[in-house]
């Protein structure tokens, strides 16, 4: 019984039916799709690097760094900068208490000490 | 990638058969309208850098989830509904009948005959209705095999389910509209 059902005489009358619409269905279907369009999303893949085989690089780029990653390295870089900023703050707080214990131990403090 | 002109068609072409098959799961053309438009707008904004033969799943796999998600939506809804339902007067909500809208199109200029026109559009009702009967999955399965032209492994991956569930699907999906046809004396042109 159900193999006298031809599936694609539904889908012929079903594609009749859509070419049915009214008018305002139509109308405001359009409006989507305009909509849709302005917002199309034309993301360049992060850390890419501009070269003569412009596309290749980027899908290259974009198949080693998914786009879903992305957050997570912005993340790690941003930490590893103020990491590297910090310490390198502290190394030369240290190296000037260190010059100036040896100013002290040799008197040889500068002028500036003594100003107030 | 595809181009804004490529997305242009692909969005063009599918969008009355998307709007159809909104309205064959939730029964609703505002809610439908709304459930495609939102499917668009995911597809443009997530997806609008792929490629464009990756398109039809994509954008069926979005689209089925935000039918879903209507779902999801309208049972907690009706849960505050019914919670309070006691202390507000009920309102009851317009049901649209898919043969009220199709008549509605009677206006449309159509090449057939005037009697072969409304013998169609009430096939095409009928075969509507059953396909609003049927369930979800199957409804989902049959919808993107035979009309949407899909391939097994599309229908799976827009489905999220193994190649055999889309089968078993189908077979059933036709099953069930042979018998529903059957039972109202319809016979296909």
């Amino acid at each position: 019984m159900s193999n006298e059902l031809n599936p694609v005489k539904i889908a012929q009358l079903l594609t009749k039916s859509a070419q049915q619409l009214d008018n305002a269905t139509l109308s405001a279907l359009e409006k989507a799709r305009h909509k849709a369009l302005e917002r199309q999303s034309t993301r360049v893949p992060v850390l890419t690097f501009t070269s003569a085989s412009g596309h290749a690089t980027a899908r290259w780029a974009d198949r080693l760094i998914p786009h879903s990653a992305a957050p997570w390295i912005a993340a790690v870089l941003l930490a590893a900068i103020l990491l590297a900023g910090t310490s390198y703050w502290k190394n030369v707080q240290e190296q000037q208490i260190d010059d100036t214990d040896v100013a002290i131990l040799t008197s040889d403090l500068p002028i500036e000490v003594f100003v107030n | 990638m595809c181009t804004s002109a490529e997305l242009s068609q692909f969005l063009s072409n599918v969008e009355r058969r998307a709007f159809k098959h909104a309205v064959f799961a939730v029964h609703d053309n505002h809610a439908a309208l709304d459930i495609v438009q939102d499917s668009m707008l995911k597809l443009a904004e997530k997806y609008g850098a792929k490629p464009v033969e990756e398109l039809p799943m994509l954008f069926q796999r979005i689209l089925q989830n935000n039918i879903r998600d209507h779902f999801r939506r309208h049972k907690v809804r009706s849960s505050w509904i019914s919670l309070f339902s006691a202390l507000q007067p009920r309102h009851d909500e317009e049901e649209i009948d898919l043969l009220e809208v199709l008549e509605d199109g009677e206006n449309n200029s159509s090449p057939l005959p005037p009697e072969e026109s409304l013998k169609q559009k009430q096939i095409i009702a009928i075969v509507e209705q059953a396909l609003g009967k049927l369930p979800p999955r199957q409804r989902e399965a049959f919808l993107l095999r035979y009309w949407e032209g899909m391939d097994t492994t599309d229908t799976a991956a827009a489905m999220g389910c193994t190649e055999g569930s889309v089968k078993t699907h189908c077979s059933r999906a036709i099953h069930a509209l042979a018998v529903s046809l059957k039972a109202k004396g319809v016979e296909l042109p």
